[in-house]
Parts: C-alpha cells; sequence; structure tokens
C-alpha cells in the first residue's frame, strides 16, 4: 500500500467535498422556496421578513454567504438549522447512526444473500435451484425498495402482525445511548430484550432495502464466477481432484468478489442517500426522513450539512473499497 | 426431462423425505418462533399510542408557528388560556383576565393558584412575566406580535399586568395560540435554552419521559397536575409522516388512535369493527386567493369565476364529503362567521357576467391557477374540478402545480398568479387571523391590495370596542366575498381513526389531547 496514494486520493476527496459543496450552495440559493417566509406567521410585515432574513444572513450576495458559510464549517460549525433552532451537525450525528446501522445491515444482508444464491446457482446452473436464483435476481431488480416496503408492511405487519412496521425499538423500551446503533447499545447494556426488539425493527426495512442490492449482487457474482471458472488454475484445481465446493468457494469466489466489491461499494453510497422512502414508510428516524424534512421547510443550513456528510461518507467508502482490492488481489498495485 | 419430472420418475426416497421434511418443520417452528417473539418484542406500552403526522421541530415551543405541533408541546407545556373543542376561549394559568382601561392599553391578570412546573418549582407572576418578556424578545419569531405588550409588571405573587403600546385586539385569542406557552423561569434561567431544550418543563399534564427525534416521544402523567393526574398514565406520539403508513400502524393495532389518513383509507377504515372514525370540520379554510392583476381586476370576471364553481359538487364527489362548503373566510366555530353568506352555483349567471366583460366559451378569459398537489388532501383533484367547472362558462384556466415553498415566497413577493389554491388555518378563531390578515393589503401574506379594503380593515386592527369590531368583520367579509376578491372552497374536515374503546372529543383545531382521553 503506497501512503502517497492515500494522500493524493483524501486531496481528491476534499476537492470533491469542495465542489460538492459550491454546487449545493448555490443550488439551494436559486431554487424557489424562502425558508425564512415559511418560519413567520401571517401577521409578519415585510420589515420583519427583511430583519429576520438579515438576522440568518441571507440579506449579503451569494458569494459572501458562501464564503462565511465555508469558513465555519472549515472551523466545524455547520451552523443551526431554521426549522429545528439546532446546531446542524448534532441533528445531523443524531439521525446518522439509525441511517448507517440499516444500511449496513442491508448490504450485509445483500452480500449473504447474493454471494449465496449467485454461487449454488452457478454450482447446480441449469437446475431449478439456478433458474429460482435468477428469478430472485429478477425480482429484486424490478421491484423497488419502497415498493418491496410497502408489501412487507402490508402482508406481514398489517395482514399476518409478524413483525413490527415502524421505528427503531418498541415503544416500552427507553433506551440509553452510548453509540446510536441500536443493536450495539442494547448489547453493551446486556439488555437482549431490547436487542431482540431492535433486530427485529431493523428486518423489514432492512430487508426492503436489500433485496434490489442482493440482485445486483447475484448478477454479478454470477458473471464473474463464469468468467473464474473457465480460467487454468482451477481447471489445475479440479484436476488435483479438489471438490466442487473447493474448488467455487476457496479458489474461484475470492477473485469473482472483486466487481462485487465495486458494485457493492457504489451502491452502499446510494444506499445512504436513497434511503428516503423506505425511512418514511418505516418512520426510521434516520438521515433521509430528516433529509426530506428540511428540504420541505428549505432549512438551508440543513440540507446542506446532510448533503456534505452522505457525500464524505460517499467517498470514503469508494477509498476504502479500493483499499480493499488490494487485500483481495494482491497482484493489484496503486501508485 | 426437469428436475419435476426426474423427481416423480425415481419417486422420493427416504432420504429425500426426511431432508424435505425436516427443512419444512425448521422453517415452521422458526417461523413460530419469531412470530412468538415479534408479539412480545414489538407489543405496544399500555397506554396510548398515537401515529402523528409529524415530527417536534424544536422544544422551544415558544419560538415556533408550526401549528400541527401544538398538540405535544401542549402536553408538556400549559398555555396563558386554552380552547374548548368548538375553539371557545377559556382560562388556563390565567384564572381571570381582562382590559381594565376604556383604551383597552392595560391587560391585568390573576394566575391559578397551586400550580406546579415538573420540577416541582410553584408557578407564579415571576414565571408569566418572565415568558411575555421572552415572547417580545429580540430573535422570536412571535416578537412583532409580543412586541406590543410595551411592559409587563408582577403586581403580586398570582397577579400581573400588562400595560400596552397600541390597542391590540387580538390579545386573548393570541394568549391562546401559536407561541403562548409558560415557561419556568427559574429552571430556564439555570439551564438556559440548550439545556432546556434537551430536558423541556413546563408546568403541563405530561413530563417528556424520552423524545427520540424523527422517531417518537413518550410522556408520563404529571402526577402533581393543577387539574388533577391524566386519565392515561402513558402516551406515545409516534411521528409517522406518511400517511399509508399511519393507515398501518392504526390497522396493525400498532397504534391506537391518527389522524389525517387518506380520504379512501378513511372509508374503508370505517368498515373495520374494531376502530371508530370521526371526520371533524377543523379551522382550516380552503380557497383561492385572487390577486389584483389581469384579468382579475374585472368585477365581473372575479363574480363569475365565484359563482361557476359547485361547491356542495366538489365536497361530496372530490372530497368524499371530508369536507363542509363554505362561502366565507370563518368557519361556524369562529367569531365572526356570518350564516347568511352565501354564493350560490349559478353558471347561468356567470356566463352572463363574462358575456358582459367581454368573454364567451369561443372567446374565454385566460388566466393561471396555481396549486400544490397533495400538501393537504385531494388539492390538486379539487382544483382540476374547479377548472372544468369554469370551462363550461367560458373561462379558460391553465394549472401550475408548485411547492408549498414556493406558494409561500410567491405570496410574500405578491407574485402569486390570478388566481391560487391555499388552506388557510386558524385556530384562535379571531377574525384578525382569517379575513384580516388574509386580505389586508400591507400584509405580505395577502395578495388582494386595494385601497377599499384596506378602508375596512386597516382601522379594525385597532379596534377596541369587541361587539363593533365584530360586526365590522362581518361586513367586510360580506363586500370582500361579493366583490370576488377572495374566493372561498370549503371548511376542511380532518380525518381522526381510533381504537373503539377510547373515549375523545375531537377539537376543532386539530389538537390531540391525551388529557383529555380515555380508555371506555
Amino acid at each position: 500500500m503506497n501512503l502517497k496514494y492515500i494522500f493524493k486520493r483524501l486531496l481528491y476527496m476534499a476537492s470533491t467535498l469542495f465542489g460538492v459543496s459550491i454546487i449545493t450552495f448555490f443550488i439551494l440559493r436559486v431554487i424557489p422556496g424562502n425558508p425564512i417566509v415559511m418560519m413567520l406567521p401571517p401577521q409578519a410585515t415585510q420589515q420583519d421578513i427583511l430583519e429576520l432574513k438579515a438576522q440568518y444572513g441571507f440579506d449579503k450576495p451569494i458569494p459572501v454567504q458562501y464564503g462565511i458559510w465555508l469558513k465555519n464549517v472549515v472551523q466545524g460549525d455547520f451552523g443551526v438549522s431554521i426549522h429545528m433552532k439546532q446546531n446542524v451537525m448534532e441533528l445531523i450525528m443524531e439521525r446518522l447512526p439509525a441511517t448507517l446501522e440499516l444500511v449496513l445491515v442491508a448490504t450485509g444482508i445483500a452480500l449473504l444473500l447474493g454471494i449465496f444464491i449467485g454461487t449454488v446457482s452457478i454450482m447446480k446452473k441449469d437446475t431449478i435451484v439456478d433458474k429460482l436464483g435468477s428469478l430472485v435476481a429478477v425480482l429484486g431488480l424490478s421491484i423497488p425498495d419502497f415498493l418491496w416496503g410497502l408489501l412487507f408492511v402490508l402482508f406481514l405487519g398489517v395482514f399476518w402482525h409478524f413483525l413490527p412496521i415502524s421505528g427503531r425499538i418498541a415503544s416500552m423500551y427507553t433506551l440509553e445511548t452510548i453509540t446510536g446503533f441500536f443493536l450495539v447499545d442494547t448489547l453493551l447494556r446486556f439488555d437482549f430484550k431490547g436487542f431482540y426488539s431492535a433486530f427485529l425493527h431493523l428486518i423489514l426495512p432492512a430487508f426492503s432495502l436489500a433485496l434490489p442490492l442482493t440482485a445486483i449482487v447475484i448478477r454479478v457474482i454470477k458473471s464473474s464466477l463464469l468468467e473464474v471458472i473457465k480460467e487454468d488454475y482451477i481447471l489445475l484445481a479440479r484436476v488435483k481432484g479438489l471438490s466442487e465446493k473447493a474448488v467455487v468457494f476457496i479458489h474461484s469466489l475470492r477473485n469473482a468478489l472483486i466487481p462485487t466489491t465495486t458494485i457493492v461499494g457504489v451502491q452502499f453510497g446510494f444506499l445512504m442517500g436513497g434511503t428516503v422512502l423506505v425511512e418514511i414508510i418505516y418512520s426510521w428516524p434516520g438521515l433521509g426522513k430528516l433529509a426530506v424534512t428540511a428540504i420541505i421547510t428549505r432549512d438551508l443550513p440543513l440540507i446542506q450539512g446532510v448533503v456534505l456528510v452522505l457525500a464524505l461518507i460517499f467517498v470514503i467508502v469508494n477509498l476504502v473499497v479500493d483499499l480493499l482490492y488490494t487485500f483481495m488481489n494482491p497482484k493489484i498495485r496503486y501508485g | 426431462m426437469n428436475n419435476w419430472e426426474k423427481l416423480g420418475k425415481k419417486g422420493i426416497d427416504r432420504r429425500t423425505f426426511l431432508k424435505y421434511t425436516g427443512t419444512g418443520a425448521v422453517a415452521l417452528s422458526s417461523g413460530s418462533l419469531l412470530r412468538g417473539f415479534a408479539r412480545e418484542a414489538f407489543a405496544a406500552e399500555e397506554g396510548l399510542t398515537i401515529a402523528f403526522t409529524t415530527d417536534i421541530p424544536s422544544w422551544d415551543a415558544m419560538n415556533s408557528v408550526f401549528p400541527t405541533v401544538q398538540s405535544p408541546w401542549k402536553c408538556v407545556f400549559d398555555q396563558f388560556t386554552t380552547q374548548e373543542p368548538n375553539l371557545k376561549i377559556i382560562p388556563e394559568v390565567f384564572r381571570d383576565y381582562g382590559y381594565t382601561d376604556k383604551a383597552k392599553l392595560r391587560f391585568e391578570a390573576d394566575i391559578q393558584k397551586g400550580i406546579k412546573f415538573h420540577n416541582g418549582d410553584e408557578l407564579t407572576a415571576e414565571d408569566v412575566k418572565f415568558s411575555f418578556d421572552r415572547m417580545k424578545s429580540e430573535g422570536m419569531v412571535l416578537q412583532f406580535i409580543w412586541g406590543a405588550i410595551e411592559e409587563t409588571k408582577v403586581t403580586g405573587k398570582y397577579s400581573i399586568r400588562c400595560e400596552l403600546s397600541k390597542p391590540f385586539p387580538s390579545l386573548i385569542a393570541w394568549l391562546c395560540f401559536l407561541g403562548s406557552y409558560v415557561y419556568p423561569k427559574k429552571y430556564f434561567e439555570s439551564v438556559g435554552l440548550e439545556g432546556f431544550l434537551r430536558k423541556p418543563v413546563g408546568s403541563g399534564p405530561y413530563t417528556v419521559a424520552e423524545y427520540i427525534k424523527g422517531s417518537h416521544l413518550k410522556l408520563t402523567a404529571f402526577k402533581d397536575y393543577w387539574r388533577g393526574p391524566a386519565k392515561i398514565e402513558r402516551a406515545t406520539f409516534k411521528f409517522v409522516t406518511e400517511p399509508t403508513s399511519r393507515v398501518a400502524e392504526i390497522e396493525s393495532g400498532s397504534s391506537d388512535l391518527t389522524l389525517e389518513v387518506p380520504v379512501e383509507e378513511f372509508v374503508r377504515l370505517g368498515k373495520n369493527p374494531n376502530l371508530k372514525t370521526v371526520a371533524q370540520p377543523v379551522s382550516d379554510v380552503v380557497h383561492f386567493f385572487v390577486n389584483d392583476i389581469e384579468p382579475m381586476l374585472d368585477d365581473r370576471v372575479r363574480v363569475a369565476t365565484s359563482l361557476a364553481i359547485d361547491r356542495k359538487a366538489i365536497v361530496k364527489y372530490v372530497l368524499q364529503d371530508m369536507g363542509v362548503p363554505l362561502y366565507g373566510l370563518n368557519c361556524p366555530e369562529y367569531l365572526a362567521y356570518n350564516p347568511d353568506l352565501y354564493i350560490p352555483y349559478d353558471p347561468i349567471t356567470a356566463e352572463r357576467l363574462l358575456s358582459a366583460a367581454g368573454y364567451s366559451k369561443d372567446n374565454p378569459v385566460k388566466f393561471t391557477v396555481q396549486t400544490t398537489n397533495g400538501f393537504v388532501a385531494k388539492d390538486f383533484e379539487v382544483v382540476q374540478a374547479v377548472v372544468g367547472m369554469w370551462k363550461k362558462v367560458g373561462i379558460d384556466a391553465k394549472i401550475e402545480v408548485y411547492d408549498i415553498a414556493k406558494h409561500y415566497e410567491l405570496r410574500a413577493a405578491d407574485q402569486l398568479a390570478p388566481v391560487a389554491f391555499y388552506v388557510w388555518g386558524n385556530a384562535t378563531g379571531d377574525p384578525e387571523n382569517s379575513t384580516g390578515h388574509t386580505m389586508f393589503g400591507p400584509s405580505p401574506h395577502s395578495t388582494w391590495d386595494t385601497e377599499d379594503v384596506d378602508a375596512l380593515l386597516g382601522p379594525l386592527l385597532s379596534e377596541g370596542d369587541e361587539e363593533k369590531r365584530m360586526e365590522l368583520y362581518k361586513s367586510a367579509e360580506w363586500y370582500i366575498v361579493n366583490h370576488g376578491m377572495v374566493i372561498p372552497l370549503y371548511q376542511r374536515k380532518m380525518p381522526l381513526v381510533y381504537k373503539k374503546n377510547l373515549k375523545l372529543t375531537p377539537y376543532a383545531n386539530n389538537w390531540i389531547l391525551p388529557y383529555y382521553m380515555e380508555w371506555a
């Protein structure tokens, strides 16, 4: 691993975030919708509006506003939410663990299911198992996450009362958070009932998010495995008399995982920003729901903060994925 | 030969049989085990769970103007006065109150004795003075309302006097309206705003047991509440912003009460034997703003535009009775409601007026009508139906859909289209907050600004004689509506769905107050 490479990537990251911040800041200020007008009741006069505008600094030219905002951000101050009147970073940090927990579990489910179904499909090629795997992939790809969410709510929540359909934990539990990840916090407090409640609350939203990604993983792993098993070293492994399971799981899968890692890395970033509908359907108190509230109320500092944090996560995940390649395939070198 | 054929040909041997039956048994038992655990894990807490429409923006209830979140705030904080379900204003922290001079520039109030804050401190005149002073201080969003109070003096442990700098006729109404809450002076000053936001303390019927932003608010009955402890000991507001998710909440039994569900779902839920549904007329007036620009400068065009709307048909067929046809800016529950005000559905007269103005079906008057789509139930559908009615008399309106933020911005800049759909809420029932601010030109929230209307409404903002004020508002409304300067449509009904064994009285101002509920 080359430190110079990592340093270069960090510089790229900074410039990407700078670009994202400029675009977001300027777009937000030219789209219709004035947050100050939305804050005030009908009795407010034009003078009241102007005074409040000045108080939030919206009376200055946009480049000046950006300069002030950037200076504050560099010092770790993302400003105060107009709608919620709280520190933007505090609001984001309150919600981020909920979204991260959901996305991490969804990605985990997608990886486990996808790799398992994809690999088994290759081992049982042209059998009913392979066809079932293909069916899962087609269904997963053709039905979007929010529709899975609605179907799960309807059947598993409303009709069969099988699993909880809203929130992160049953209302009977009062949880003092440590990390913000409920699965972790309940375990740290040895609250196993709470853990089970948090786990059950995660199942439906996580599966709703995971199924489309599972389908992508199945497709990628299948096509990668089909390529890999044609390689000479796989032929050698078979000639050596290794079992089919050993050939596929030990020798083929590791190399077939490289394109899957790329796809999952990119998808993780998209999932972070794409949880909005699933969070709304399941009343999941995450970043997506916060972003929607911020957009509806034109809470400019909050929207900027959320976009910047999501962009930061996206670039970090991409960097981690790139670095992971070298562990999975030592032949890959960055310079 | 496919696998099923192979299986049929080979028959099922013992090993295959055991493999599949074993797998099936494991799946079934784990399913029922999971279900059992699920029941245990998401069993609702005893008490009341409300699937509520929106989260609380902040615990600084005094510094906010969002009407929808008054309900959770009212659970934690007391107001100076409060309202009955029919909007009638009744005492709360102020036991007795009123103006004590002829010019109505001095307001005095006696405070209810024996009120305690959740931290045990007694509520006194010092707390009331502190609250009034904070409400009018720099940076508060309602500073310009409460700025009318020049000074608040503590005249006794349980009495205050306010000196007003100018007449403030709607003061009494504002005492139970947005931002009017009593905070504990000592506690607030000791913990500061940040500490207060983290741990809010009020004198309301419930204390905050847990608040998780974006998720839920858990409340516990305050044992020392001055009106007596709540019958429902624990109440939870779950923030479920999506209407279909709220339907799922009530239908699955996860919540005991919900509101603002889609019209079609409301009708369906009404057939559920375990649920009760109520469509409560609320203090939301749905109307079209009319802007004083072409072609609406012509009296005949405006009146024709209003006469061509069949309000009863819209309420019956588009809203499925989730509204009440309305012909003015005041609902029946409001102080200045005029039952004699009526706009008939009269397409023939509408056509005749348009013809006199030089328009016909072949040469229709053209304008843009702006609306939101989904901001309130059936907004876009209502506008579509109205545009269809207009077409029949020679009005060719083009629908422009925008979001509510753009509506506010355009309205503040007086740049709305000639006609724009809007829902105006006025929980106080005072005409100043309906006819007054909807139509008074200098207000940034009105779109119609002409001298004749301003001359009618301007003096009413400082009219001290209450009876005269109401009569003048009624006659101003008569003038405005009959000249088509605003086009009223209907009063909104709020769909409430709750478990059959829950006893509650719906409030005309949308309040959901667990304190006044009980299990049968």
